[in-house]
């Protein structure tokens, strides 16, 4: 034998005006729900859109600052030009020939002067009648100056017996600071 | 939930363990009629378990009839063969237990106008949907005596106007059958007897439940069921 689940009882039906409004309840409910999905789907739409805009503009930035870096790398002929022109500009010519101009010693005469105003640097050549004069010469030049600006680079006696040398002078580092 | 028993020669509410009406009545109506006068006493509101006695609500087996193929031909032949079967008159309701329709299957029938006439009295004083289940009192009886003895194979439950006999091996029915009027224990007895020899049953074992509504001693339950007070369980 076994149990029996004997039941003459009429079978309890749900009351139908409760059931209907909780289907309107959640009808509506879904409603709203899938209005709000719907909203946020839009709203995330705008901000992915928004996202990508923010990312062509970093791209963009990015670029041009590597541009500019780029730029700042490759110095265009011009600029070097202009330091050129502003070393030119700013050499102290004056000075050079007061240095010169100042120093006069007997049997020591300056012949020629080569100035290359974009490296700094000054060559002379010198007629000169002994060594002593020539040495004096140049410590007369130097004179006032810290460090020796000038130097002898070479002196020979003429060999055709005019009693005469010629020597060569040189000074270089002149800048603008120097005037 | 209060337990309602219905039958023709007694009526009795009970409340767990308590039992608060039990009266002799003549018939099924003058149950009706208490039952009706102490629902409309009764202030608060109710909810029922309605139990019929075996003699309103009688047991049969419905063996396969060949042709049938579902579930509904089978209820549509159970209750064209309940009067037959139970000795009911009139139209019956009839539940008829689940399984293959090729199978013997155990049926339980009350007549329709029982029934009516059971809603007609609960509608005139209280909710319609106060009464939550109607059942045989003896189906109550072999649902917690099966879940104390499992191994069970034999069941007679002996009320106030009637005797039923629930028989079989393991899950199936061989017997089921009700005697009534029976109306004391020594005709209960003495049919008891009976039916087991002459329904060829050989049990090893089984239960005696008596409900006795109108007994005045108070005993303590031996089973945990509806109508417990009103419950004696012997073997």
């Amino acid at each position: 034998v076994k149990p029996l689940r004997v039941d003459f009882a009429p079978k309890r039906r749900l009351p139908r005006r409760p059931l209907f409004a909780l289907a309107i309840a959640f009808s509506l409910l879904a409603l709203q729900q899938g209005w709000e999905a719907m909203k946020l789907q839009r709203r995330l739409r705008d901000v992915e859109r928004e996202v990508l805009d923010l990312s062509a503009d970093i791209d963009r930035a990015t670029r041009a600052r590597l541009a500019a870096a780029e730029a700042k790398r490759s110095e265009p002929l011009y600029a070097r030009d202009a330091r050129a022109m502003a070393k030119i500009a700013g050499f102290p010519l004056n000075r050079v020939l007061a240095s010169l101009e100042a120093t006069r010693v007997q049997g020591v005469k300056l012949t020629t002067l080569r100035v290359s105003a974009t490296d700094g640097d000054v060559e002379g050549e010198l007629e000169f009648t002994d060594q002593e004069s020539l040495m004096h010469y140049v410590d007369g030049i130097n004179a006032g100056e810290l460090k020796p600006r000038w130097r002898l680079m070479q002196a020979q006696m003429d060999s055709s017996g005019t009693g005469k040398g010629i020597a060569s002078i040189a000074s270089s580092h002149w800048e603008a600071s120097d005037r | 939930v209060h337990d309602v028993y219905l039958g023709t020669r007694a009526i009795a509410v009970c409340q767990g363990e308590r039992r608060i009406l039990a009266q002799a009545v003549t018939g099924y109506a003058v149950a009706l009629a208490n039952l009706r006068e102490w629902l409309a006493a009764t202030p608060t509101r109710l909810r029922l378990r309605v139990w019929l006695s075996g003699s309103l609500c009688r047991p049969f087996l419905v063996t396969p009839v060949p042709g049938i193929r579902s579930t509904a031909e089978m209820q549509r032949v159970a209750e064209a063969l309940a009067p037959q079967l139970t000795g009911l008159d009139g139209d019956c309701r009839v539940w008829v237990d689940n399984g293959e329709p090729q199978n013997t299957r155990i049926a339980a029938a009350v007549q329709q106008a029982s029934l009516d006439a059971l809603h007609r009295a609960v509608e005139e004083v209280a909710a319609k949907d106060c009464v939550l289940t109607i059942a045989p009192w003896w189906s109550e009886l072999l649902r917690a005596a099966l879940r104390r003895e499992p191994a069970l194979s034999a069941l007679a439950a002996q009320d106030c106007d009637s005797l039923t006999l629930l028989a079989g091996r393991g899950t199936g029915f061989e017997v089921a059958v009700t005697l009534t009027p029976v109306t004391d224990r020594d005709t209960a007895d003495a049919a008891l007897a009976r039916l087991l020899v002459s329904a060829h049953v050989t049990v090893d074992e089984y239960l005696v439940g008596r409900l006795a509504p109108l007994r005045e001693d108070a005993v303590t339950a031996p089973l945990q069921l509806a109508l417990a007070p009103l419950l004696e369980l012997s073997r």
